[in-house]
């Protein structure tokens, strides 16, 4: 009968594994229905694993493939960064995700190689700014190249861990962008923005999904009464990136060097820390211009919502933020992934808000919040304060208590 | 004992502007400035200036010159290529191939900055008549030039560091070519600047106005642009081709030719060459944008301008850009009583150096005439005429009638509005004032001693009891006065600060800015210039106490831009200069459009 058909392909529970990828994100998503399972890979990377853990995306590529029984039906990639990516890239993780098949690739629109980086146009241009940036990326902290900003270290071994940290995670990425290029062709690949319909549902039936970001240039103009984004965020950077695209430039390579004189060494190592700092200023940016390329997905099925914004900071959330149909959608949150490992930005003040799901530990359907962090791997996340509010008012599930366990899954009801 | 039997001054090769402008024969435009002629070790390091040539990007530090003499074999080589003098007789080509190499060398690079440092710096000096010393914590001497920081856009003043930094970088349009800030006269010139006013007024660095903040761009930019002026060479290049080759069309002299050339056309020049979008910001594009920026009454007041310091800048560099223009075809237009419609070519470049030497030595004397702290633009007007007055009381040029125009025009009105030129008036209560309590000499260094009359005299001079006060500076001045004798002054600064509540602000009768909370702590500053005559009476008081009504702006400007107060150091010019790269970007990507 059909309204039996109908409730087959709806389905009942949710399980959302969070791997301990170590400073990464990897969530495999499986929506299980009466008679099958759909599973949806969400990123898949880190920039640094736990000690003695070299191989870890491996064996989390083998427990992937394993739980799945060898087809992966989606596979989301939130936005470029090492620690979201990487793992698509490496040989031998890549290739046992690629064997898994993927139905659809989902990335965010400035993905797209259908907008070509040469042609006019906003999103050609944001596209030309993204590509430049990381163009420089990987000459300063690329393979072999870091080795041209030891001397740097001397300003400051604090300031210079946190540049090369950022630094790295900003590179291209070039083998994982391309491995996600082909599973997108051999199955299919989805390009979206805020607010794009993203019509999946033969692939996973009962389901709907929003995208609530990356907004475009002109939905993000609409939101901030900004020109563009071009004015206010990739101008600097671009110039900046065509400044220090010329890292390890030596314009007098055949002058001889000084040896011997003493009263050069204070300057010198004051030029040093300047160097350091600007180097630092730049990355930052530009780790938050890519944070900000981000996908924000909300799956929505029976009465649940789960909510996975990637890195998302502020100014990808604002466009979301300032749409009520959206909000009313937020409000209903039952699991969050916290955005940017718990970073300062990156879980606005009015989206935490907007969430009726939060509350002491007696909370009826309390919010679930999944946190993957690595100790002592980035100053600046989890945030404190963002820790004892997630650990305090939801449920959290944080990686850094996995106590040596490769995933945790937590089970939702639908 | 031997005294020195050394010239007091030298004068060494420098590019009037950068590589890539060139005179008439294809060789790149140069010119000479004076500097101070001092015993130099390898950098080259002198009494005032070290030049360090470490690379932060490469890591290395490439060898100086080792010996003093050998910075004029640059020079001298210079001047042979560039005067044919000691037996040279190469063709153009070979000239042009040699001066290439000649500046593509580090040496010259080292060579460049510090002459032209070294000769803002005694530009400085002797406007001022007096030394000027550095403003930094360490209190030393010498500020550090790296002319090759980094491969960076970039270009800054960094008190912390005490030192100059020049970045270089790849040419967009030809990335094997290498654009050095060193090597352009306005960048060099213009973070020299910087670090002079910062010696001479410390306090501009602190967060008040919006006028303030945008001093320190603008002022450098105007010193930058008459400096430029100043060299013959470049001036040359301005007036353009008259009929003959000593001759130039009176037609040419017009304020609204010269505008063209000077400024329009001098500016599309410089911008063809060096990657212009790229050095923009760096240069500060002031040439341009002051030709750009059209007059208009509405525009001190404008609130679009005031919105950005390094936007407002420019509204006090165009006015003393059009004003220097005006006064260079006043000047000309004498030239020709009898109206022939040509004037002699050398006449009329002189005349035009002449009037930018005036007007740069004119806005550096101001200085001792402004506020120490919380000034405005209209302050800067009054302290021009005021500065010009006191040294040359017939306006026979007509300075500072067409000063007075030309800011009016941009809606700038001299802050001293009784007297009719615009001067500073005599100290209010000036029959108040008690003297007496040191002796005169003392006056002139002791800070002690000024401190003491200033408290004697609290009441006539207006300040605030219950502040705290301290005297910043005590300088004493000498420069020839109009009768073509000395005149001595005594300059001495001082301030006064409050930490108080929001809500404490009406008992001072200062009104609460909007958004500021009533428990939030506040700190108000105010402070005045002293200047005493010859004879140690008080000329002038210049200032503002710290319940003048200027708090209410600056606090509201501090609320605005969310600064804290006393942020100062490195990371303001880097990034000051760096969103003005931007603003010039952004700006030169709409004209194209």
């Amino acid at each position: 009968m059909p309204a039996k058909r109908t409730n087959k392909r709806k389905p009942q529970k949710a399980i959302i594994r969070t791997y301990q990828a170590g400073f990464g994100d990897c969530f495999l998503l499986t929506f299980q229905y009466p008679d099958f399972e759909r599973h949806v890979l969400i990123d898949f990377g880190n920039t640094k694993s736990p000690e003695g853990e070299e191989k870890l995306l491996t064996r989390i590529a083998e427990s992937i493939a394993q739980r799945t029984g060898g087809k992966l039906h989606a596979i989301v990639a939130t936005h470029r960064h090492q620690d979201h990516i990487k793992g698509f890239g490496l040989k031998k993780a890549g290739k046992i995700i690629q064997d898994l098949n993927p139905d659809v690739v989902i990335q965010p629109w400035t993905e797209d190689p259908d907008i070509p980086i040469d042609a006019t146009g906003t999103l050609s241009a944001r596209r030309r700014s993204l590509a430049t940036m990381n163009a420089m990326t990987e000459k300063l902290f690329g393979e072999g190249e870091i080795d041209n900003l030891a001397h740097l270290k001397k300003a400051s071994p604090r300031r210079f861990d946190e540049l090369t940290f950022i630094g790295e995670d900003n590179i291209t990425n070039k083998k994982a962008v391309e491995m996600l290029m082909a599973m997108g062709k051999a199955g299919s690949a989805k390009y979206v923005h805020a607010k794009k319909p993203l019509r999946i549902k033969r692939i996973l039936p009962g389901v709907d999904i929003d995208v609530l970001g990356p907004p475009t240039v002109d939905q993000h103009s609409d939101v901030t009464r900004m020109t563009s984004w071009d004015e206010d965020e990739f101008w600097p950077l671009q110039a900046a990136a065509a400044g220090s695209g010329a890292a390890g430039l030596d314009p007098f390579p055949d002058a001889p060097d000084e040896k011997s004189t003493f009263d050069t060494r204070w300057l010198a190592g004051r030029l040093r820390g300047m160097r350091l700092e600007a180097l630092l200023q730049i990355v930052r940016s530009l780790d938050r211009v890519m944070n900000n390329t981000s996908l924000i997905l909300l799956f929505r099925s029976g009465r649940k919502s789960l909510l996975f914004p990637g890195d998302a900071q502020l100014e990808n959330w604002q466009f979301a933020l300032n749409d009520a149909a959206i909000m009313r959608k937020l409000a209903k949150v039952d699991v969050y992934k916290v955005g940017h490992h718990g970073s300062t930005n990156a879980t606005p003040q009015s989206l935490w808000a907007q969430f009726d799901k939060t509350g002491g530990k007696r909370k009826r359907g309390r919010l679930t919040s999944l946190l993957s962090t690595l100790e002592g791997k980035h100053h600046h996340v989890p945030r404190e304060s963002l820790v004892e509010k997630l650990a305090t008012k939801s449920n959290l599930v944080w990686t850094e208590e996995f106590e040596g366990a490769l995933f945790h899954d937590t089970v939702i009801d639908l | 004992m031997k005294f020195t039997d050394r010239p007091a001054i030298r004068s060494l090769w420098v590019l009037a502007q950068d590589p890539s402008i060139f005179d008439r024969d294809g060789l790149p435009l140069m010119t000479r400035v004076d500097v101070v002629n001092e015993s130099l070790a390898p950098g080259p390091k002198g009494a005032r200036l070290h030049v360090v040539d470490y690379n932060a990007t490469t890591d290395r530090t490439l060898a100086a010159r080792k010996r003093n003499h050998e910075i004029d074999i640059v020079d001298e080589s210079l001047e042979r290529l560039k005067t044919e003098k000691g037996g040279l007789e190469l063709t153009k080509t070979e000239k042009r191939k040699a001066l290439s190499e000649l500046i593509g060398h580090p040496h010259f690079h080292t060579q460049n900055v510090y002459g032209l440092v070294s000769s803002t710096l005694r530009e400085f000096e002797r406007a001022l008549g007096r030394s000027v010393k550095w403003n930094f914590a360490s209190g030393g001497h010498q500020l550090k030039i790296a002319p090759h920081a980094f491969a960076d856009a970039n270009a800054f003043y960094s008190p912390s560091d005490e030192a100059l930094a020049f970045g270089y970088f790849p040419a967009a349009s030809n990335p094997k070519k290498i654009v050095f800030t060193c090597l352009s006269h306005d960048i060099v010139v213009h973070e020299a600047t910087h670090a002079l006013l910062d010696g001479l007024r410390s306090q501009y660095m602190r967060p008040s106005s919006i006028d303030q903040a945008a001093f320190h761009e603008g002022f450098s930019d105007i010193v930058a642009l008459l400096s430029a002026f100043k060299s013959e060479a470049l001036i040359d290049l301005a007036v353009g081709e008259g009929p003959a080759a000593n001759l130039v069309k009176t037609g040419n002299l017009t304020p609204q030719s010269l505008r063209e050339t000077a400024l329009t056309g001098l500016a599309e020049e410089f911008g063809a060459g060096l990657d212009h979008e790229q050095i923009a910001g760096q240069r500060g594009d002031a040439l341009r944008r002051s030709a750009d920026l059209a007059p208009g009454e509405d525009l001190y007041n404008d609130e679009n301008w005031r919105a950005e310091p390094h936007d407002f800048g420019e509204v006090l560099v165009a006015p003393v850009i059009n004003a220097f223009i005006e006064i260079w075809s006043r000047r000309s237009a004498k030239l020709d009583p009898v109206k022939t419609g040509y004037v002699d070519r050398a006449r009329a470049i002189e005349d035009g150096a002449k009037a930018a030497s005036h007007l740069l030595r004119m806005s550096i004397r101001a200085l001792d005439y402004l506020p120490p702290l919380n000034m405005t633009y209209r302050d800067f007007l009054s302290a021009l005429l005021t500065a010009d007055t006191e040294i040359e009381s017939a306006d026979s040029y007509g300075y500072r009638d067409a000063l007075i125009k030309s800011f009016a025009a941009y809606g700038i009105l001299p802050a001293s509005r009784v007297k009719k030129d615009g001067c500073w008036e005599k100290p209010k209560y000036e029959d108040d004032i008690v003297y007496g309590f040191s002796r005169h000499s003392e006056m002139s260094y002791d800070r002690e001693s000024v401190f003491r009359f200033l408290w004697e005299n609290r009441t006539p001079l207006e300040l605030h009891e219950q502040a705290y006060t301290k005297i910043i500076s005590v300088r004493p001045v000498s420069r020839e006065g109009p009768d073509g004798r000395l005149l001595r002054e005594t300059v001495a600064e001082y301030m006064q600060l409050m930490d108080i509540n929001a809500s404490e602000l009406k008992l001072l009768g200062i009104a609460k800015p909007r958004g500021l909370s009533r428990d939030a702590p506040v700190r108000l500053l105010g402070g005045g210039t002293l200047v005493f005559n010859d004879y140690g009476m008080l000329k002038f008081h210049i200032g503002s106490g710290v319940a003048s009504k200027k708090q209410k702006a600056r606090l509201e400007m501090l609320e605005k831009f969310s600064e804290g107060d006393g942020e100062r150091g490195a990371r303001h010019f880097v990034n000051r200069h760096f969103h003005r790269a931007m603003s010039a970007r952004r700006r030169a990507t709409e004209l194209k459009a």
